[in-house]
């Protein structure tokens, strides 16, 4: 889906954040982690045309990305970005109006219906003529994804989607994403939720990617040289000495340790 | 704080249906007589009541006014006419006067309900047809840009006060410089922000506005509305 070809991007103050990346990114749900300043939000705005590459090119479904206003319109309504703090993303005063700011901007003035979908999807139903002013942060969190949901985007970009969040609400979360058909490109400081999540984990450090492959294969490397901890599921995994497949989830392990005390 | 009230209103009428109701209202008291008046007190009270807004607050917001009208009607009954009914006080000047106080008061009992059962976004968008779509552009953005400047605002003073920022007179101007400087350099921040997020969701120059036509239910409470205001003044035609 996407290919970036020695993409180099500096910020006005200098800061050098994405230092020649070359990689495919294709998986369904294609998690990437790192620490803070890895570049991660830098790549996923990349990604749809947000930033242009300073150096190198980004290639979505075989065609280099083209930078003109409507070639980037054409690609924002196939990939959706939604930004990690919700106040960034919310534009319009009410969440009805905020939901269905893309669409009347692609020329779709019969919105109510998807709107109440979108609204359903993340949980808000009859929240359409609620402020956005008067939401919890989860709340304007769901928000923000029902804006990009309701475009029925090709690609979903999430910056830090489980940032900020109660257990419950994460919880919550993590069922919405996996209700989504898009392809789902996601960052996160967040292991346990990357290794639960993802088909493809890529990891960064210090702008440049280090690793990347199945979340079974890169969480059993040593990742603290990178300044990152295991997911829960991997540190007890590794300290029991377990010969099986590695679980996805912290049930799963449970029902191996059982199955071996039987 | 009137925004948090009309966002969470009880009454099950649209935007639009609420302000066509209040500016019809509006000059069904201008053209009406005082028993028009006291119905249009009547009406809008109960319907700011029943739309969730508690009696107390209710009873706070219609003291604000008092102390406008109080003097205007005290001046009005000293100044107008000739006979003294009491001390200086004059009889044609205390007709005027209570004809006045009733007008100025189901006037604002009426901008009262517009204020708490409807939110500007909604006022906005029931003016979609007769005002320019740019202007409507620019005050919803306005709009939501004040929500986040309040936020901010909120938020820097919730962190000062943690620090003891208002804990005397002096303290509290200097922490309010701060205040203004930060949110000046936040709001150049937000600005941009908004901007990447408006691009980001394919802006081309148009915002929502939810513009639903009346239903019939809702022509009927109008009219019917407006019939108990009106009704007095034109029994008064009729008589005379």
């Amino acid at each position: 889906m996407f290919r970036l070809h020695d993409v180099h991007y500096y910020y006005d103050d200098g800061t050098h954040a994405l230092k020649g990346i070359s990689i495919e990114i294709n998986k369904k749900r294609t998690v990437i982690v790192g620490n803070n300043g890895a570049g991660k939000t830098t790549l996923l705005m990349h990604l749809n045309g947000l930033l242009k590459p300073k150096k190198g090119y980004v290639e979505y479904r075989g065609k280099k990305i083209r930078y003109d206003k409507k070639s980037l319109i054409e690609l924002r309504k196939e990939v959706s970005l939604v930004f990690q703090n919700p106040d960034d993303q919310i534009v319009a005063p009410t969440v009805e109006q905020d939901v269905a700011f893309g669409l009347v901007n692609i020329g779709i003035e019969d919105f109510e219906e998807r709107v109440k979908e979108a609204l359903e999807i993340v949980g808000l139903k009859g929240y359409e003529k609620r402020l956005c002013s008067s939401l919890s942060f989860g709340e304007k969190k769901k928000v923000a994804i029902a804006g990009v949901l309701v475009m029925k985007p090709r690609v979903m970009l999430l910056d830090e989607p489980t940032s900020g969040l109660d257990p419950k609400s994460k919880k919550e979360f993590t069922e919405i994403l996996e209700g989504i058909d898009s392809m789902l490109i996601i960052t996160t400081h967040d292991m346990d939720f990357a290794h639960e999540f993802a088909n493809e984990i890529i990891v960064m450090n210090n702008g440049r990617i280090v690793e990347k492959g199945l979340p079974e294969v890169v969480f059993l490397r040593d990742l603290e040289k990178y300044g990152l901890r295991s997911p829960v599921v991997v540190e007890i995994y590794k300290s029991l000495g377990l010969n099986e497949k590695l679980p996805r989830k912290i049930e799963d392990l449970i029902k191996i340790i059982k199955q071996q005390r039987a | 704080m009137f925004d948090q009230i009309a966002g969470s209103t009880k009454l099950k009428l649209s935007g639009k249906a609420k302000v066509i109701l209040a500016f019809t209202s509006f000059l069904a008291v201008m053209l009406g007589n005082s028993l028009s008046h006291i119905a249009a007190i009547v009406i809008f009270s109960v319907i700011i009541l029943y739309s969730g807004v508690k009696p107390r607050l209710y009873l706070k917001m219609l003291t604000i006014p008092l102390l406008f009208i109080i003097p205007g009607i005290i001046v009005i009954s000293i100044i107008n006419g000739e006979e003294r009914v009491f001390w200086i006080i004059k009889k044609e000047g205390l007709e005027t006067a209570f004809n006045t106080f009733l007008r100025s008061f189901s006037s604002i009992t009426v901008l009262y309900f517009l204020i708490t059962t409807t939110t500007l976004p909604e006022i906005f968008s029931s003016l979609r047809k007769i005002t320019p779509s740019f202007v409507l552009e620019i005050a919803t953005l306005m709009y939501r840009a004040i929500q986040i400047l309040v936020d901010e605002i909120f938020r820097i003073k919730r962190a000062q006060e943690a620090r003891l920022g208002y804990i005397n007179f002096k303290r509290g101007l200097n922490s309010f410089s701060f205040l203004i400087n930060v949110l000046l350099i936040k709001s150049f921040k937000r600005a941009e922000k908004f901007s990447i997020a408006m691009e980001n969701r394919c802006y081309t120059g148009k915002i929502p506005h939810m513009d639903r036509n009346l239903s019939f239910r809702e022509i009927i409470i109008i009219l019917l509305i407006n019939t108990v205001i009106i009704l007095p003044r034109w029994f008064d035609v009729q008589i005379a």
